[in-house]
């Protein structure tokens, strides 16, 4: 009887994941953003959240450690998702640095940001022999002082993180030339959650490879 | 000629003698691939002054010596030569790789500098390669050494997204951007999650590591090419 419940159980994990790989290709068509709008998708991710919580409480009193930590892993990934888009906030630091002697300098290269000035210092943008970018580097003025970010080198600081995305630049319509870097700010508390969910899923499958690699 | 076609037309020979040759030679001539394929990736990486992982045709460069390691570690580990199926495999990127892509040399654009650039690609390459033996080795019913494969395959393949979802924080801000080549990898990973859900080794394992190496195939190939797919992987192309 136990034995015939455990395959119905194995059963209906598989086809649960199966449907789960399906609804990732479907969500890789373009313009299905749209549907992770829609309440059935939440609904779907509640399913997702709930399935896996079940799986690791059953794999614990099992004694089945590594399924254990595998669904707690992926339990800890959905909660991070979800705390994620409840209270994520992103926001785009746009700043100019003109050489107009019209323009007003200081509300082209100020902002403040949670309570904070910061200031544009300088951007430079490195390019290869061909033209084509190689980096791009903003200097930018907090009260304390100057960071430097620069793209896959983001700034951490009160929560915030500071993001280089792109430049832009061109002559403006006084006939000046001006640059613009482009940053990305944003605060998003489900970052740890999601990365302590890899970190055991990342475990859990150290152990499965050991596992098949003995048997 | 230059070195680097020289060096993948010797690598696609290498495969196909380990395929049709008696196995005697074919052994040897197979294995060869190891260093030839080692050549090839330092002569592009010198060439491009990076290490050559940028687009599909450099990731490419990896496989066939991966694919060569592996015949020699299952030897060593479990006394089995798989040396049919790594041919074949190999054989199956080699030819592309020599007669197909286009070897044109490009620069890393800001995105691709960071340190998690070299262990998320090289984390895909290992975990694709042994998930297509892994797959080949449960059609030709060696379920021990195909096990052993996708088991280890599946560490790297976990890896790779997580590698990727860190490096994605790091350069965007964000560890998920619901990019198309991002939620068919998910999509893999799923299938093979389900893999392990299965208990024994019979169709249903073998089915479903056909299925996974199916979307691994889509997963390189039309989601990187297509247009129907544009995302932050589109430099990812040929």
């Amino acid at each position: 009887m136990r034995e015939r419940r455990g395959s119905i159980f194995r059963g209906a994990g598989i086809a649960a994941l199966l449907v789960l790989a399906a609804l990732a290709i479907l969500l890789a068509l373009p313009q299905s953003e749209r549907f992770r709008e829609l309440t059935v998708f939440r609904c779907a991710a509640w399913a997702v959240l709930i399935g896996f919580a079940a799986v690791a409480v059953q794999a614990l009193f099992a004694r089945a450690w590594v399924r254990a930590l595998f669904a707690a892993g992926a339990v800890c990934v959905t909660v991070g998702f979800g705390v994620t888009g409840a209270s994520a906030r992103e926001g785009a630091l746009v700043l100019t640095d003109s050489l107009s002697p019209y323009a007003n300098h200081r509300l082209l290269r100020e902002r403040v940001v949670g309570g904070e000035t910061v200031r544009l210092e300088s951007f430079r943008q490195e390019t290869y022999p061909n033209g084509m970018p190689r980096q791009y580097t903003t200097l930018l003025r907090f009260p304390d002082g100057l960071r430097e970010i620069s793209v896959n080198r983001p700034y951490r600081r009160d929560g915030y993180t500071y993001y280089q995305m792109s430049c832009d630049g061109g002559v403006g319509p006084d006939g000046y030339p001006f640059v613009q870097t482009v940053l990305t700010v944003r605060r998003d508390p489900g970052v740890p959650v999601v990365f302590a969910g890899f970190a055991m899923l990342l475990a859990a499958s150290a152990a499965l490879a050991v596992r098949e690699v003995r048997r | 000629m230059t070195a680097l076609k020289t060096l993948l037309i010797a690598q696609a020979v290498a495969a196909a003698g380990g395929l049709l040759l008696p196995r005697r030679w074919a052994k040897w001539i197979w294995l060869s691939v190891l260093p030839l394929g080692l050549a090839t990736v330092l002569t592009r990486w010198a060439a491009v002054g990076h290490p050559p992982m940028r687009n599909l045709f450099e990731a490419f460069l990896w496989l066939p010596p991966l694919t060569g390691l592996c015949t020699a570690l299952t030897r060593w580990r479990r006394a089995i030569l798989t040396l049919r199926t790594d041919a074949l495999l190999g054989l199956l990127v080699a030819i592309p790789l020599a007669f197909v892509f286009d070897p044109a040399e490009g620069m890393l654009p800001p995105a691709l500098q960071s340190p998690f650039f070299v262990p998320h690609v090289l984390a895909y390459m290992i975990a694709y390669v042994l998930m297509a033996r892994g797959c080949l080795l449960s059609l030709c019913r060696a379920p021990g050494a195909a096990g052993g494969s996708i088991g280890v395959g599946f560490f790297f393949m976990t890896g790779g997204l997580v590698l990727g979802s860190v490096w994605g924080n790091e350069v965007w801000g964000s560890y998920w951007q619901w990019d198309p080549k991002e939620m068919w990898a998910l999509a893999t990973w799923l299938i093979y999650c389900a893999w392990f859900c299965v208990r024994g080794d019979g169709k249903l394992r073998t089915a479903l590591s056909v299925l996974g190496l199916l979307a691994i195939m889509l997963t390189v190939t039309w989601v990187n090419l297509s247009r129907l797919f544009e995302g932050v992987h589109s430099y990812a192309g040929l």
